[in-house]
């Protein structure tokens, strides 16, 4: 089974994640894990300029107190955990200074997240499926 | 809604308020009634609105059609397309 182990810092969730402007060439980020965070991966300007994301188009963001975020560009790129295939994605360029990974990121790479009080873990969903099926 | 073509470089904001005033003006009354939860791209120089089930597919096939175009991505029925975390709400 396929297991990637994040570290806690500070009470939040943080793991190591590629990321990529065409599926090649890559950065690693070591990002926090945001379950409140509907999206794919957000990345500081600083980040997508240095990755050369293109940006192809505006949105925004619901905040956690029901305000509306600044209009963000939004960019298509590639990201993964360490020793994955990249999956293709939005990400978002925001004025935030983290990396954030959100819940279409693990949707879209097939990831669960463990939280524990000793650490963070992300594993293969269909591993995890796969070893809680009855044994017959 | 201004009526001349956006400037060559917009910035993220003109290109958001744009697109913002032509979904509400041409397209979030017709799309609320049928189209709930779809995303919809638009074009905020031709004012064309393209509707798919996700926000990457709206943008892609609306690239597809104008690969110099500049757009603004919504989703019917939702204030905007994504949710953010608590982080991402301190921060901004």
């Amino acid at each position: 089974m396929s297991i990637k182990s994040g570290k806690v810092i500070d009470g939040h969730p943080y793991i190591d994640v590629l990321v990529s402007p065409d599926g090649k060439a890559s950065v690693k980020y070591t990002a926090l894990v945001d379950t409140g965070f509907s999206g794919f991966i957000s990345v500081p300007v600083i980040a997508a300029s240095i990755l050369g994301l293109k940006a192809h188009a505006t949105s925004r963001y619901t905040l956690a107190n029901g305000k509306l975020s600044d209009p963000i560009p939004l960019a298509f790129g590639y990201a993964c955990l360490e020793g994955d295939l990249f999956v293709q994605g939005l990400i978002c360029i925001s004025e935030n200074t983290s990396t954030i990974v959100g819940v279409d990121f693990l949707m879209r790479c097939g990831k669960a997240l463990v939280l524990s009080s000793k650490g963070v873990v992300m594993l293969s969903e269909a591993d995890l499926l796969a070893s809680n099926k009855p044994k017959k | 809604m201004p009526d001349e073509r956006i400037s060559v470089t917009p910035s993220t904001r003109d290109i958001a308020l744009r697109g913002e005033a032509i979904y509400e003006q041409k397209y979030q009354a017709e799309y609320e009634k049928t189209l709930r939860g779809k995303y919809v791209a638009i074009n905020v120089n031709s004012s064309e609105a393209i509707v798919a089930d996700t926000g990457e597919d709206a943008i892609r096939l609306a690239l597809e059609r104008d690969p110099d175009g500049f757009f603004h991505l919504v989703r019917v029925g939702h204030r905007a397309p994504f949710e953010a975390g608590w982080y991402m709400s301190c921060v901004d």
